[in-house]
C-alpha cells in the first residue's frame, strides 16, 4: 500500500471506544473539581470582580456576578451530562467552553493542570466518547466503536507535556542541581521517611539530588514509553507511582487523574480479552464473581464458571494460570488493584502457576445495574459537593478536599461498571471460546466454555 | 493499466481535514513549549514546577512629605474627607499568596509571573484607595531568592496620587 493510502487508511481508522469514554468520564469529573473550587471561592471571599484580578486580554469579556455563577453552573451542569454520556457531544462542547471561558477571565487563576483540563475538554470534543458507557450510546444502539485519530491527539498531548517539562527542567540549572527539590522540602522528607543508614550513606541534599534524576528519567521515560505495547504496562504502573506520590505530596488538583485517564486511551482497550473461571463449589468464588465486573472499569474480564475445584486466569494469549498466580494475574487486571499485582505478576514468565488441564465451563452474566443508580449517585455527589463547599460550616480542611471525594469516584466507576460490563462483555451473545496454547481465543459456536492450554 | 484509488473522494477529503487538525494541534502545542524557553511566563508552557522563590513582601506608603512609612502586614488608617479610615491590603488582594504580606512563602508558579501580579496589585489597591490624602504612594518591596539564589530585592510603587508638577510629587 503507498504511504499516503497508509496515512488515509490510519486517518480514517475505527476502533474500541471504551478508553475514550472512561477519559469522557474522569474528564467530566475533573471538570466538576475544577468549577466546584470557584464556587468555593465565590461563597467564601465574594465574586472575584470586586478584588484584584489580571485579565489576559481586554477584549474578553468580564461577566457580572450573576454571569459568573451561571458560567459554573453550566460548566458543572454540562460536566455532569459528559460524565453519564447524554447528549454528550452538546455537553462535552457546552462544559469545554465554560471552563475555558472561565480559565481566560484571569491570569492569576492558571495552573498548568487546569489548562490541561481545558485541552481535555477541547480533545473529548473531537472524541468518540459518546459511543461508549453512555446514555447516548444505550438509546441510540451505537456499537462502541469510533475513529481513532482523535487518541492519537490525546496521547501525542500526554507526550508533550511530558517532554515539555522535562526539558525544561533539564535545562535550568536550578533544577539539575537538585536546589528546586530542595526548595520544596523534598531533602526534609528523604531525611524523615528514609531508615538511618540511608541517610548515612546518601545525606539529604544527594537524597534531593538523586530524587531530581529519577523524576527527569520518569518524565522522559514515560513519554516514549507508554506507546509502545512491550513497555506499555510497566510504564503506566510507573506513571500510577510517580503522579500518585506528587499528587500525595503537592497536591495537583485535576493534573494526576487527567493523567491517568490518558492511560485508558493508551492501553487501547478491547473488552473482555481475558477471563477469570470461578469454582461454582466456593461461595467466596461466587461472592467475587459478582464483585469482579463491578471493579473491572476496563471491561477486560469475562467471568465463567466450573464445576472443578480452583479457579482460573485465561490471559489475551490464552495462557491458563491457577491457584495464587490467577488471583495475582486478576488483580493486575483490575485497575483498582493493579498498582500492587503488576509487579507480581511478572511470576508469569515462570512456569509457576500455569495450568494445562482442560476444563468445560460456562459464561456468566455480569450483575446488571440501571443507569439510573450511575445518575443518581452523581446527583448525590453533586448534592454533597454542594454542601461542603458552599455551606461554611461543612467546609472540611484545605488538606482533607483533595481526599474526600475519592470513595464517591470509587462508588460512581463501580456503578458505571455495574451499568455497562454486561452489554460490553456480552453484547455478541453468549459464546463459546476454545483456548489453545500458544494461541490467541478464538470464536466458535455459542455453547459452553472451553478452556485448554 | 490504472488502478482504482483505494479511497474515496470524500474519504480523502475526510482524511487531509484530519490530517490538518492533527498537524496543527501538534504543531500548536510545540510552538507554545518552545515559546516558553524565550518568555519570563510559563502559561501554557507546561513547565511544572519550574522554581521555588521564596519571597516576603511588605507594603509601604509614601506620605506626602516623602516619607516612607512600612504598613502593618498591608493595614493603615488613612485620612479621607469623611474621616479617618481602616485600610487593608487584603480586602483587594485575595490569593495567589499576595495576601500574606509580611509572611515568608514560595512563589506560586513562576516569581515572575507573581512580580508582574504584584505591580498590577499594588496599583490596584493605590487606585481603590484614592480617597486616602495622607497616602501619597504605595510601595511594594519584595525580598526573594530563587534555589540557590542569593537574596534580592524588588521593589513595585504605585503610580504617585498627586498630579505631576505638584509641590508634593517632585519628591
Amino acid at each position: 500500500m503507498p504511504r499516503s493510502d497508509r496515512l488515509t487508511a490510519w486517518t480514517l481508522a475505527e476502533g474500541p471506544s471504551v478508553g475514550f469514554a472512561l477519559f469522557r468520564i474522569v474528564t467530566g469529573l475533573m471538570a466538576i473539581r475544577h468549577l466546584i473550587g470557584y464556587a468555593r471561592d465565590w461563597s467564601k471571599t465574594g465574586f472575584y470582580g470586586d478584588f484584584f484580578f489580571y485579565p489576559y486580554a481586554s477584549w474578553i469579556p468580564q461577566p457580572n456576578e450573576p454571569v459568573y455563577l451561571a458560567v459554573i453552573f453550566l460548566g458543572i451542569l454540562s460536566a455532569a451530562f459528559v460524565i453519564v454520556g447524554y447528549q454528550t457531544r452538546v455537553a462535552s462542547i457546552t462544559c469545554f467552553l465554560m471552563v475555558a471561558y472561565h480559565l481566560s477571565l484571569n491570569q492569576i487563576w492558571y495552573r498548568h493542570n487546569r489548562y490541561f483540563l481545558v485541552l481535555a475538554l477541547l480533545l473529548l470534543c473531537l472524541a468518540p466518547a459518546h459511543t461508549a458507557l453512555s446514555i447516548d450510546a444505550t438509546r441510540l444502539k451505537l456499537p462502541p466503536i469510533g475513529p481513532l485519530w482523535s487518541g492519537f491527539l490525546i496521547k501525542a498531548q500526554m507526550t508533550l507535556i511530558y517532554l515539555g517539562s522535562a526539558i525544561s527542567k533539564t535545562l535550568d540549572e536550578g533544577w539539575r542541581s537538585g536546589a528546586v527539590l530542595t526548595g520544596r522540602s523534598l531533602d526534609r522528607m528523604w531525611e524523615q521517611w528514609m531508615p538511618g543508614f540511608v541517610v548515612n550513606v546518601i545525606p539529604p541534599d544527594a537524597g534531593a539530588r538523586l530524587l531530581t534524576i529519577q523524576a527527569l528519567i520518569s518524565e522522559f521515560f514515560l513519554a516514549f514509553f507508554v506507546w509502545f505495547p512491550r513497555t506499555r504496562r510497566f510504564a503506566i504502573w510507573w506513571g500510577i507511582i510517580f503522579h500518585g506520590f506528587i499528587e500525595v505530596r503537592y497536591s495537583v488538583l485535576t493534573f494526576t487523574y487527567l493523567t491517568l485517564a490518558t492511560y485508558f486511551i493508551f492501553a487501547e482497550l478491547r473488552s473482555g480479552e481475558k477471563q477469570w473461571l470461578y469454582s461454582s463449589q466456593s461461595p467466596l468464588h461466587r461472592l467475587l464473581a459478582r464483585v469482579v465486573p463491578l471493579l473491572d472499569w476496563m471491561f477486560q474480564v469475562r467471568v465463567a464458571t466450573h464445576s472443578g475445584r480452583g479457579h482460573r486466569f485465561i490471559a489475551r494469549d490464552g495462557t491458563v494460570y491457577r491457584g495464587l498466580t490467577a488471583w495475582i494475574m486478576l488483580g493486575a487486571n483490575l485497575p483498582i488493584t493493579f498498582t500492587f499485582f503488576y509487579p507480581l505478576s511478572w511470576v508469569r514468565y515462570l512456569r509457576w502457576g500455569k495450568s494445562s488441564e482442560t476444563l468445560e465451563s460456562a459464561p456468566v452474566q455480569s450483575p446488571k445495574f440501571s443507569v439510573h443508580w450511575l445518575v443518581g449517585c452523581l446527583a448525590l455527589y453533586l448534592v454533597f459537593l454542594g454542601i461542603i463547599n458552599l455551606h461554611a460550616p461543612a467546609r472540611p480542611q484545605p488538606e482533607m478536599r483533595r481526599f474526600i471525594d475519592l470513595p464517591w469516584f470509587f462508588a460512581l466507576m463501580c456503578l458505571m461498571a455495574g451499568a455497562y460490563h454486561r452489554t460490553m462483555i456480552w453484547s455478541s451473545s453468549t459464546r463459546r471460546v476454545e483456548v489453545r496454547e500458544g494461541a490467541l481465543p478464538e470464536e466458535a459456536p455459542a455453547g459452553a466454555l472451553r478452556a485448554t492450554s | 493499466m490504472s488502478t482504482a484509488p483505494a479511497f474515496s473522494p470524500s474519504a480523502q477529503r475526510r482524511s487531509r481535514i484530519i490530517l490538518a487538525v492533527c498537524g496543527l494541534y501538534v504543531a500548536v502545542q510545540v510552538g507554545i513549549i518552545v515559546m516558553c524557553h524565550f518568555t519570563s511566563s510559563k502559561h501554557f508552557g507546561f513547565w511544572m514546577f519550574p522554581e521555588s522563590t521564596y519571597l516576603r513582601a511588605h507594603l509601604y506608603r509614601v506620605l506626602p512629605d516623602g516619607t516612607e512609612v512600612k504598613t502593618k502586614k498591608g493595614s493603615w488608617k488613612g485620612q479621607t474627607e469623611a474621616g479617618e479610615v481602616r485600610y487593608r491590603w487584603n480586602d483587594y488582594v485575595k490569593g495567589y499568596r499576595m495576601d500574606l504580606l509580611g509572611k515568608k512563602v514560595r512563589s506560586k508558579g513562576t516569581f515572575d509571573d507573581t512580580a508582574k501580579y504584584f505591580q498590577g496589585a499594588v496599583n490596584y489597591v493605590a487606585a481603590r484607595t484614592a480617597q486616602d490624602k495622607s497616602t501619597h504612594q504605595l510601595v511594594l518591596r519584595i525580598q526573594y531568592h530563587r534555589a540557590g539564589g542569593p537574596e534580592q530585592m524588588l521593589i513595585y510603587k504605585s503610580p504617585p496620587r498627586v498630579p505631576e508638577g505638584s509641590q508634593h510629587a517632585a519628591k
